[in-house]
């Protein structure tokens, strides 16, 4: 690797190793599988970065993406026990606050996140959580939670269109 | 349009599944190709994926292990090109040659369009070795019990030969011998006289004592007690 892309590297790795390994954990609750996960999230962005499109979005969402779907690699290859979904929201609304390394990205995007998903109802939320962070199918859910599937696939429908209204709003009223 | 109202309805209500990534391989096809032709559930699964996305956000940033950096870092460099293609070949035939050498009973697959060595059991930890600033070679050590290590190296002008020892975490060195260069490439394989988890760094000298490579970015066994991270050749499961 020449030196100025051992330069890029360290500095990619610098830029985004918190919030890599932060989603990983948060998932996973096995700090040596996030490790594990965010490195490997870390190699495959920088190795695909020529083929990253601007348009899709930010660089920091795809590889949280990137993060997402390793994660839920993991926990299928492993079996291992998640965080629960309501401990993790929980974490994220402690962490927003003016006192956080993480303040000003909170206040941006966690804040009117958390936001949104505090209007939705408890049972919607997990849902989304679910099947959006943990990759659990309606019939997973369902199976997990003990209820219905025609329950478990309105709960993660209607909490997705509930988040998705909110977002918006909030949007809009930011402009 | 092309499809009926109650296909509409029933695909409709897939696209939060298709939004969220739960949604099985046929109900996905068969949502995308209602998508091409209906804007309505093109706009819709558009908007519940910016959504669902931003999700991912949610997870405050949290500070990984010590020495996360330096091995990320590391994987980046054993994945660039120019690195995989300037080890594939020595790196192959060195292992191999150790493996045969020592009869250990390892079995070792080397594969032709990868470059990738499978040992039996243990793994092997990679480093760089590092002379005048600059990448020389590699040092490689199986961690099983025994113990060994190879390298490989490139020291244009160096002598003929140079001393390979080994310097432990307690201070203590051992020499592992003189081995030979040709035009100042050598590649070689040696018993490790010591845990490798003792290793503090591999230095190779020259007959008066300069030490022309070390061990780049310290030890295998780092502050975090993490185990050892393949580089370009991988232990097999």
């Amino acid at each position: 690797m020449a030196s100025s892309d051992e330069e890029s590297a360290v500095a990619f790795v610098r830029r985004y190793q918190r919030r890599v390994f932060g989603l990983a954990a948060g998932i996973l609750a096995d700090r040596a599988a996030a490790e594990d996960v965010a490195q490997e999230a870390l190699l495959r962005a920088w190795k695909h970065a020529p083929v990253f499109d601007a348009r899709r979005g930010s660089v920091e969402n795809w590889v949280l993406t990137i993060t997402r779907n390793l994660s839920i690699d993991a926990l299928r290859k492993q079996r291992s026990t998640p965080t629960d979904p309501d401990e993790l929201v929980a974490l994220a609304r402690a962490s927003v606050g003016p006192s956080t390394e993480d303040a000003a990205a909170a206040h941006m995007i966690g804040a009117p996140l958390i936001e949104a998903l505090d209007s939705i109802p408890p049972e919607q939320r997990r849902a989304v959580l679910l099947a959006s962070l943990y990759g659990r199918t309606a019939q997973e859910i369902s199976d997990a939670e003990g209820i219905p599937l025609g329950t478990a696939k309105t709960r993660i429908r209607a909490g997705l269109l509930k988040l998705r209204d909110t977002l918006e709003d909030r949007a809009e009223e930011l402009r | 349009m092309t499809y009926d109202e109650t296909t509409h309805a029933h695909l409709r209500a897939q696209v939060a599944d298709q939004a969220l990534g739960i949604l099985d391989g046929r109900g996905r096809a068969e949502l995308l190709a209602h998508v091409e032709q209906c804007p309505e559930c093109a706009d819709e699964l558009e908007s519940l994926t910016a959504a669902a996305d931003a999700l991912v956000r949610l997870a405050p940033g949290h500070e990984p292990p010590v020495g996360f950096e330096s091995r990320a870092v590391d994987q980046m460099r054993a994945a660039s090109p120019g690195h995989a293609r300037r080890r594939a070949p020595l790196l192959a035939a060195v292992a191999a040659s150790v493996l045969v050498a020592f009869g250990l009973g390892w079995t070792a697959h080397v594969a032709s369009s990868r470059p990738t060595t499978r040992v039996a059991a243990g793994q092997v930890a990679e480093r760089d070795l590092a002379g005048s600033g600059h990448t020389v070679g590699a040092a490689y050590v199986y961690t099983g019990s025994p113990s060994w290590m190879f390298i490989t190296v490139s020291l244009p002008g160096a002598p003929s030969a140079v001393r390979c020892t080994v310097v432990t975490t307690s201070g203590h060195r051992h020499v592992v011998g003189t081995f030979a260069l040709a035009s100042g490439r050598g590649v070689w394989g040696a018993p490790l006289p010591v845990s490798f988890t003792s290793v503090r760094s591999i230095e190779l000298a020259t007959a008066n004592g300069t030490v022309v490579a070390r061990l780049a970015n310290g030890a295998w066994s780092d502050a975090s007690g993490g185990s050892p991270r393949a580089g370009a050749i991988h232990p097999s499961a």
